[in-house]
């Protein structure tokens, strides 16, 4: 018979096994082409199940820069029509296709702001590599803390007169963000290496372009849900249409921490 | 030597292993393996450290460091490196789990310690903490030690990223390796040769890199209130009273302020000049009842 200790240990053990379980490969490979001929991805991630009401944080802090404007918490964030915004969207492996965003063009360099005590975006995506830029328009005292497991951590100060600082990550991972000084802040980095990565919008929508023609398994990874995949066909100049639709069911108990 | 010691019941072979357990604290450790939940913690941990610590030279027995660890740290740390020693339970401080958190005190930009900043600290032990210094270990003796806890962090990283579907046995490997690696360390260079030790430019700093925890009088009483690695709310170091626990010299100072304080809230700093953090080492060494400018610890 198995004593408490073995099946404690056998119960741990499946349950990491769970948890862990898709995360999606490492894909180091990408070759950046000229795509004339791409068709595009469209569609929305929609939930039906409870959501609780959406009341301001209590901010335990007497600054007041964190005072200005109520912060909302957005890990569970739906539209009127059931559009789940935040939802992260990506092509599970592709090895070639359009170019990556210019990291120095600050109109699509990916960006982490520290804003009203909140982080905004609350989800943004980066190729690994290439600079993330982060900027602090509050004027008061930050941490950026990135809870890391393929990558090195990082925990690095903004102090108030700091507005601009870059951070580099090496190996593809979602990786959960914190400000240990304003604990409700909370972001998602997702360090990709290809550029076919959408993130839904308030109304849960997303959109991907110049995806070369071929047949994709397409992900949706979101915190208080459990991934989820879908094989397309991507037909030159058409439009796919794809919808994932969440229930109450794929709601994840504890929300996810590790960015799996 | 086996390490079927290890397998159970942990308390008693805790002890075993170690060779060292303070008399007075054997009352102790009878409560202590009596209390359930402690014991099944720590029985559960040491089973799955087993074929791990065996799998590594550098912790297998019979290793430089093993007989070491065993004779100078396990009372406390634990015969596996999990911070579950016998005597663990009788302390204030909880002992550092090797396995699972951070190393404190670090000269790198990545929180990664060097074996130079872990000899430090296995020489000095902790100020004020309940980690004592070992002034009697040669210094093989204590490079083998640094390496050995820091192989035990290695191990914790390949535990939790094992269970990773989308990782070869060669990533996790390979990631667990960087993990510990680290950066060069920081250099500490004396400041530059117009730099003078100034109050004003010292508090200026001072009020928007660190008084929204430390307060702004350095008193540990910011507006926030912020969390530890763990999620604990910390109490945040009164620099005017509390003692220095990584030591108050300048060039110590330095480092805590340029690298931060892995574990804890207190974040690295890699956006301040060399001459911003040397003005924030003298302000901060001021409140701390030091002359503007006096160097010596």
């Amino acid at each position: 018979m198995l004593s408490i200790t073995q099946l404690l240990a056998l119960l741990t053990t499946a349950l990491l096994a769970a948890a862990h379980a898709t995360q999606p490969k490492t894909n180091d490979g990408y070759t950046p082409t000229t795509v004339s001929n791409g068709g595009t991805i469209v569609g929305a991630v929609t939930y039906d199940g409870p959501t609780p009401e959406r009341r301001p944080i209590e901010v335990a802090t007497k600054e007041e820069v964190c005072h200005k404007d109520p912060i909302y918490s957005e890990t569970l964030v739906v539209s009127e029509d059931n559009g789940l915004r935040w939802a992260v969207i990506s092509i599970a492996e592709i090895n070639t296709g359009k170019p990556f965003p210019d990291p120095e063009n600050p109109d699509t360099r990916p960006t982490l702001d520290q804003k009203g005590c909140t982080f905004t975006p609350h989800v943004v995506v980066v190729p690994r590599q290439h600079p993330l830029t982060i900027l602090n328009s509050d004027g008061v005292l930050h941490n950026v803390h990135t809870w890391s497991r393929r990558n090195r951590a990082k925990n690095v100060a903004m102090p108030g007169m700091i507005e601009e600082m870059k951070l580099k990550f090496r190996r593809t991972e979602t990786i959960r963000v914190t400000c240990d000084i304003h604990p409700w802040m909370e972001a998602w980095i997702v360090i990709t290496d290809h550029p076919y990565n959408a993130v839904t919008d308030e109304n849960g929508a997303f959109k991907l372009t110049d995806v070369p023609p071929g047949t994709y398994m397409l992900r949706m990874w979101h915190e208080s849900f459990g991934p989820m995949e879908k094989e397309i066909t991507v037909r030159s100049n058409e439009e796919t249409r794809v919808e994932f639709a969440l229930s109450k069911a794929d709601r994840l108990k504890e929300g996810n921490k590790n960015g799996q | 030597m086996s390490r079927n010691h290890l397998r159970s019941p942990c308390c008693e072979d805790d002890r075993k292993a170690s060779g060292r357990c303070a008399p007075r604290r054997v009352a102790l450790l009878a409560v202590g393996c009596g209390v359930m939940i402690v014991a099944l913690n720590a029985c559960l941990n040491d089973s799955q450290s087993i074929a791990l610590l065996d799998s590594s030279s550098i912790t297998a027995p019979g290793s430089r460091g093993y007989a070491l660890y065993q004779a100078n740290c396990a009372a406390c740390h634990g015969a596996s490196g999990r911070g579950n020693g016998v005597a663990a339970i009788a302390l204030k401080i909880r002992p550092r789990d090797f396995w699972n958190e951070p190393f404190r005190y670090v000269s790198t930009m990545d929180g990664i310690p060097t074996s130079d900043d872990l000899a430090q600290t296995i020489r000095s032990g902790r100020l004020l903490g309940e980690m004592p210094a070992s002034p009697w270990l040669s210094d093989e003796d204590v490079r083998a030690l640094a390496e050995y806890v820091l192989e035990f962090n290695r191990l914790g990283w390949v535990e939790r990223l094992s269970g990773d579907e989308s990782m070869s046995a060669a990533d996790v490997e390979e990631i667990a390796s960087d993990r510990v690696t680290p950066l060069e360390p920081i250099v500490v260079s004396m400041p530059s040769p117009d730099f003078r030790p100034s109050s004003e430019v010292g508090r200026s700093l001072y009020v928007q890199a660190c008084a929204s925890c430390h307060g702004p009088s350095g008193r540990g009483n910011g507006l926030n209130m912020p969390l530890d690695d763990r999620g604990r709310q910390v109490t945040v170091r009164d620099l005017t009273s509390d003692p220095i626990r990584g030591g108050a010299s300048p060039t110590e100072l330095f480092k805590r302020i340029r690298c931060g304080v892995p574990g804890t809230p207190m974040p690295a700093q890699p956006a301040l000049t060399d001459d911003q953090v040397w003005q924030l080492v003298f302000y901060t060494r001021q409140l701390m009842g030091r002359p503007l400018g006096q160097t010596n610890p």
